[in-house]
């Protein structure tokens, strides 16, 4: 399956699930979605640097799925998708929703304001062996640091488990050049499960619990 | 593996996405071997534990990565969502496309004949494992078979060497097979493993270690290693 080259103002450019009891992708690639209006990036640029002057619409370049019971991505690339929060995907949920991702890469999606890669709010996250880099937020939040949070990913609430997983090389870029790099935001109140031997390229304090400090033997 | 501040973060040493437009299985940032002393191997290569080493509630490493090729069984495996030196297996049928004769039908059949052996056989039953077969490191004929952890209560059946050698194997479990001698090395005493000789007498051994000539009817208490024609 490729969903690709969707243009949309709300949530999801590319796919949007709400209130199910399962969405499930496999084998799948998402690609250069844009949830935005006004001036669409150059692609030969990254979305940091296009003044968009606030016309990001909704979350979700990608991916966004709402309420669903279950949401399951394994061995699928979510990649170069543009969203004002969760360039790539975004999952929201309730008491009991749960997201499985095993295998995929998400890679080269921007955000304007929060989580480049992935957002989710209120879900059981279990992520094992995905590749979550090069991915950028922040282009549209006017430098606000409030705003600009979760290079890679950024967990707002619920649950994370996290095994295997490749962090690293995010950034928030904000529209005046000010760059830095940040691989996950993790709210104090998200529950922190099972983890270990993940790569994360910058240990701040958001993300440092989630890695291992020495090279597995 | 964690870097540091800012201004020292961890480079992962990934490759780039490519251009075109490939599926899922193409759409990959491969992690990066060693060029020289100023660009290392991505540390991400063979970061995730051993199955014996890993802490309690750490699950083992998929079977295949996002492209389908297969992780190490045994071995370590890389982070992140391709595993670098993993062999395709398209099919996900557990056999590497060298070793698979018929990787279009799911094919169960394998052999090595491909790899300069003669070794083949068949997962004639899955039963409630993974099953993974792989060209025996180091030999030039051999195959790896290996059911891989996480398997249920049912052994797998294996058959080789033209049904010369059958096998069982439960999760955790692996064997060596080599159809020219037919010789084979288990890895683990506790392995059931049945030898169907030239005369055809039935033998299961269980732990220990033994030996056996041509039509001879093996009646030993043991079994870890051992070689017979």
């Amino acid at each position: 399956v490729i969903v690709a080259d969707n243009r949309a103002r709300g949530h999801g450019a590319g796919l949007a699930v709400y209130n199910g009891p399962l969405l499930q992708l496999t084998d799948a690639v998402v690609r250069d979605n844009l949830n935005m209006q006004g001036l669409v990036p150059s692609s030969s640029t990254s979305a940091c640097h296009a003044d968009i002057g606030g016309g990001l619409t909704g979350f979700s370049g990608g991916i966004h799925s709402s309420f669903n019971a279950r949401t399951e991505i394994s061995s699928s690339a979510i990649i170069r998708n543009t969203a004002s929060d969760g360039g790539g995907m975004s999952v929201f949920g309730g008491a009991g929703s749960v997201l499985t991702m095993v295998n995929d890469t998400v890679s080269a999606n921007s955000a304007g304001a929060q989580a480049g890669g992935i957002l989710l709010s209120g879900v059981n996250a279990d992520l094992r062996f995905n590749t979550i880099a090069r991915n950028r937020c922040g282009f549209d939040s006017l430098n606000s640091l409030q705003f600009m949070l979760g290079g890679g990913i950024s967990i707002g609430s619920g649950a994370l488990s996290a095994f295997g997983n490749v962090m690293a090389a995010n950034e928030i870029q904000g529209n005046s050049g000010l760059t830095f790099s940040q691989d996950c935001h993790i709210d104090p109140s998200v529950v922190v499960g099972g983890h270990g031997f993940n790569l994360i390229g910058v240990g701040g304090r958001d993300c440092i619990a989630l890695g291992n400090p020495r090279r597995a033997p | 593996l964690i870097g540091g501040a800012n201004s020292q973060a961890l480079n992962p040493r990934l490759g780039t996405l490519t251009p075109v437009d490939l599926g899922a299985r193409d759409q990959v940032l491969v992690p990066q071997t060693a060029i020289d002393q100023f660009n290392p191997a991505s540390p991400a290569i063979d970061a995730y534990p051993l199955t014996a080493d890993l802490p309690a509630g750490a699950p083992i490493c998929p079977t295949w990565d996002q492209r389908s090729f297969l992780r190490p069984a045994t071995g370590h495996c890389d982070l992140g969502a391709v595993e670098l030196e993993g062999l395709p297996d398209p099919d996900q049928d557990g056999i590497p496309s060298p070793l698979d004769t018929a990787p279009l039908i799911l094919s169960d059949d394998f052999t090595d004949t491909g790899l300069f052996g003669i070794t083949s056989g068949t997962i004639v039953d899955r039963g409630q494992q993974f099953v993974v077969v792989a060209d025996a490191p180091s030999l030039q004929d051999g195959v790896v078979v290996t059911a891989l952890p996480g398997g249920g209560s049912v052994a797998a059946q294996i058959r080789a060497c033209n049904s010369t050698v059958q096998v069982a194997l439960l999760a955790g479990q692996s064997t060596t097979i080599t159809c020219p001698e037919a010789a084979h090395s288990c890895l683990f005493a506790s392995q059931a493993l049945t030898i169907q000789d030239r005369s055809d007498a039935m033998a299961d051994f269980f732990g220990g270690s033994f030996s056996f000539g041509f039509d001879m009817v093996a009646s030993g208490n043991g079994f870890s290693s051992g070689t017979g024609s």
